[in-house]
């Protein structure tokens, strides 16, 4: 069986586990996001906090990544719980660093004045630093993202769901004439997967970003 | 400050003006300094006023500034605004009724002009059409066309426009009381004094009451109604209106802030229409007679005559030997030497010398608003003006001297 | 030329990712005193505990020991092989007539990021066989980009005046690389080289799916066996590795770095 017949065969299976895979990515990615947004913002305004919380989210990239998903597995059991939490603690990182180094690059005149203004501590953050920070946020969470989407293809080891299981089946079956296809399959899809995502980062961009700081 | 039923009636002179901004024993640490920034800053200022504070680098100009508006809180003494203690009132509220121009401009760049100007009004919940309005009426006022720069954003600007917008911004919810930190600092000579003349004209028109930094002593003669010389900490050395600073410096310190030139900086202060003028210099029209000419040239004691049009504008400046040459047929319009240097009342002394030495004839013709002669500025008239500050600079020095002590009880 | 500026911004804050961790007598001896820590603690409670026979096949000393030695090896050969494979490379794109090319490399960085570790792997034991070399292959395609890219942007970031400076002073184009641009690109060359380390040493944990065992051979048994010692032993193992490993590479580029920077 050729590639091109296998893919023909199989493009509602890999359509399938892409979107399984997408799903993974998306919710890891919003748990980061959730959980890393709020750690970077502490970390820029709390002097004291910043180094715990970088070193922190650095241990945990530092980690080999299937110690990370195997480590929730005695918690959580098998399947894809163990592996968002792994993929989440993954993506924590450049999201929670990139908002400290962006909040830290707004110009500190324009924080004045918009104090001077008179606008709350909140305010301020909500309508100023966070805008002016958001390009450098934003490349974060795109970094995030690529890391993650490569990541997820080791979910599949530890019976999660996604893309990776079919290269994992492609390995068992290796020696079987089909195993390359499989492996195939399961790489250029994650591949194209992250070049989608990517894409879209770069439309997010365009209309996220004001045409003031671009 | 007691009889408040003479004041409501706008008052122009400064004696019965009413204190809008009151600063007493205004005192910052920051922590782990050894020395105040601000050491016991005691200040009035009137209603309607500008009063500039003026010192060097350092000295604690933006920190005191910043105690007013509280971005910086005192470690001691007291703020009043319109007799109302601000100490202890909500920071935020406070600054949304106090506009702020800071010394780096600090424009929002993510955001368009209309909504960095429209910011403050925006916190105090105005709606959308009318702040709109404002915005449009406020880059009217401050020289900009709303329909092309509403939706530009700051790095789409200039310089200068940036200034411009960032005073528009600190005035959009029509504060009483703007502070304005080097708001002219960043930009190139030739705007700066365009900037300047356009904020005091503004200013006729607003009447804010205004604290405005500056560390050069130039833009402080011409922008304030009262300067505040400070040394460091905040020390007030002398506290006074333009003329007498310049005419009698409280101490060394004073002096050697203004610098030498104090006579000509003096120049800026007087207005051509503040001093006497020469008026009889012989004039004739342009369509009179060329005997009639020499006549009136030989009865004055000047050596040229100046022709005016019709409408008693000046035309020329002619010589007798320039009558000569009318006398073998030139036409009189065209003899002699054209009409350079010409002011009108409002210019100051400084302009009036500015255009002398660059004429061709050493004086300067003085006109109304309609360009009529009125009168002419010369050499002489300027320097009396100059030997009058110089006398009494001197006389000042004497007497200082003489008592040893300064009378003013502010200079140490 | 947009891409290219997108690629340096994603490379500023990977680059960030992992290195960055701040310069406090913290950082010198908290994380050696973590790992005996958790390692200590590890050994006591795994000691605490009555141990079937499955468990005792892959908790003993021996297993253990070739396990983390393999693991070594693995991490090693590949990060050894990629230093000497990228590092050059990255340096022939950064000369002026590699300049037309930069672009696509960037780019190809950039995307590979997204490419699967595992899947990239598997395709070239498939393509070869299995054994310890195409492993070692895999790893290095895997740990390349980090290093090729990190020596790029060093080097490009080097201050132009110092160089210009440099060849005013008479020194050839060799020299001028070798005595003010490696060194003054040595940080962010440093950075890289950390990453891939650690790229490295956390993908031979997969090391056991093609038969080369590492310490990810007691980490899969722990999750095929469902014993949870083996598992968390095997966890503890591999972590404690990697930021051993991170730790060392940042203090040596520390140790090493120009003064001055
Ligand atoms: N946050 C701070 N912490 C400690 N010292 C400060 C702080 N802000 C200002 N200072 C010190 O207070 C003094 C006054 O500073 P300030 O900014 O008010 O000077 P300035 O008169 O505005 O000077 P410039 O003309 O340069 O703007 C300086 O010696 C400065 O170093
Ligand atoms: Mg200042």
């Amino acid at each position: 069986m050729t590639f091109t017949e296998y893919l023909t065969r199989n493009y509602d299976n890999l359509l399938e586990l892409g979107l399984e895979h997408l799903n993974l990515v998306l919710i890891s990615m919003g748990i980061a996001l959730v959980v890393g947004l709020p750690l970077g913002i502490v970390a820029h305004r709390n002097k004291l906090l910043r180094n715990p919380i970088l070193s922190t989210a650095g241990f945990f990239l530092t980690l080999p990544s299937l110690a990370l998903f195997a480590i929730f597995i005695p918690v959580f059991g098998i399947g894809a719980p163990p592996a968002v939490a792994a993929l989440s603690l993954y993506a924590l990182l450049p999201i929670v660093s990139n908002t400290a180094t962006g909040l830290a690059s707004v110009s500190p005149a324009v924080v004045k004045a918009s104090q001077g203004m008179g606008m709350t501590g909140y305010q301020r953050l909500l309508r100023v630093e966070l805008p002016l920070a958001w390009p450098v946020i934003l490349t974060g969470i795109r970094v995030s993202t690529q890391v993650v989407v490569g990541i997820a293809a080791i979910a599949a080891l530890v019976g999660g769901p996604g893309l990776g299981t079919e290269i994992f089946r492609g390995l068992r079956s290796q020696g079987n004439a089909s195993a390359p296809n499989l492996v195939y399959g399961g790489t250029l899809g994650v591949i194209v997967l992250a070049l989608l995502l990517d894409a879209a980062f770069v439309l997010i961009r365009r209309l996220t970003i004001s045409r003031g700081i671009r | 400050m007691t009889t408040t039923d003479t004041l409501t009636q706008a008052d122009p002179a400064r004696s019965g003006a009413k204190p809008m901004i009151e600063l007493v024993g205004l005192t910052k640490r920051f922590p782990g300094t050894a020395e105040a920034a601000v050491d016991g800053l005691t200040l009035t200022v009137d209603e309607g006023e500008i009063t500039v504070l003026v010192g060097p680098s350092g000295c604690g100009k933006t920190t005191s500034m910043e105690l007013i508006n509280r971005l910086i809180e005192p470690t001691s003494g007291r703020i009043l605004i319109d007799g109302k203690d601000m100490t202890h009132t909500n920071p935020d509220e406070l600054r949304r009724h106090i506009g702020y121009v800071i010394q780096e401009t600090g424009l929002l760049p993510h955001r368009t002009i209309a909504q960095n100007v429209g910011t403050v009004p925006k916190l105090l919940g105005w709606d959308k059409a009318r702040i709109a309005a404002r915005v449009d009426e406020l880059l009217e006022m401050v020289g900009m066309d709303p329909a092309t720069y509403r939706g530009r954003y700051p790095k789409e600007l200039s310089g200068g426009q940036r200034q411009r917008v960032g005073v528009a911004r600190a005035l959009a919810a029509d504060p009483p009381v703007m502070l304005m930190d080097e708001p002219f600092g960043a930009i190139d000579p030739i705007t700066r004094e365009r900037l300047q003349n356009e904020f005091l004209r503004l200013q006729q028109q607003v009447r804010k009451t205004i604290i405005f930094v500056t560390h050069d002593i130039d833009e402080a003669l011409k922008m304030g109604d009262r300067i505040a010389v400070l040394r460091n900490q905040s020390h007030i050395a002398q506290y006074d209106t333009p003329e007498n600073l310049l005419t009698s410096p409280a101490d060394d310190y004073v002096s050697d802030f203004i610098g030498t030139g104090a006579s000509l900086k003096r120049l800026n202060l007087s207005r051509v229409r503040d001093i006497e003028m020469a008026t009889d210099a012989p004039t004739a029209s342009v369509s009179a007679p060329v005997a009639e000419v020499r006549a009136a040239l030989l009865a004055s004691s000047w050596t040229s005559l100046l022709l005016l049009d019709a409408a008693g504008r000046p035309a020329r400046w002619v010589t007798s030997r320039d009558l000569a040459r009318a006398d073998q047929g030139a036409v009189l319009a065209e003899v002699g030497l054209p009409v350079e240097a010409i002011v009108e009342p409002h210019a100051t002394l400084a302009d009036a010398l500015d255009e002398l030495i660059a004429s061709n004839v050493g004086c300067t013709v003085v006109v109304d608003g309609s360009g009529a002669y009125q009168g002419i500025v010369d050499l002489e008239t300027i320097m009396t003006v100059v030997r009058t500050v110089r006398d009494e600079y001197e006389r000042f020095h004497l007497a200082q001297k003489l008592a040893q002590q300064p009378a003013d009880g502010q200079a140490r | 030329m947009a891409d290219t500026a997108l690629a340096t911004r994603a490379t500023g804050a990977s680059d960030r990712a992992v290195p960055r961790r701040g310069g406090s007598r913290l950082s010198w001896f908290g994380m050696p005193v973590l790992l005996a820590v958790i390692l200590g603690a590890t050994y006591l409670w795994v000691g605490s505990l009555e141990l079937d026979t499955i468990e005792r096949r892959t908790l003993n000393a021996e297993q253990l020991t070739r396990s983390t030695l393999e693991h070594l090896h693995m991490t090693a050969v590949s990060t050894a092989i990629v230093i000497v494979l990228a590092i050059p490379l990255g340096v022939l794109l950064s000369r002026p007539f590699a300049r037309p090319v930069v672009p696509a490399v960037l780019g190809v960085a950039n995307i590979g990021q997204g490419v699967p570790s595992f899947g990239l792997i598997t395709i070239v034991i498939l393509w070869t066989s299995l054994g310890f070399w195409p492993m070692i292959i895999g790893l290095v395609a895997c740990s390349m980009l980090p290093i090729l890219r990190n020596t790029m942007v060093g080097l490009e970031q080097v201050d132009r005046t110092a160089v210009k400076a440099s060849r005013g002073m008479g020194m050839s184009p060799l020299q001028v690389l070798l005595r003010v641009e490696l060194p003054l690109a040595f940080p962010v060359m440093i950075a890289g080289i950390r990453t891939a380390l650690i790229i490295n040493v956390g993908t031979a944990t997969l090391g056991t799916f093609f038969g080369q065992g590492g310490l990810g051979f007691i980490v899969y048994n722990g999750i095929t066996l469902n014993r949870t010692p083996v598992l968390i032993t095997g966890v503890v193992l591999v972590s404690a590795l990697a930021l051993l490993v991170d730790y060392l590479a940042g203090a040596l580029g520390r140790l090493l770095a120009p003064r001055g920077l």
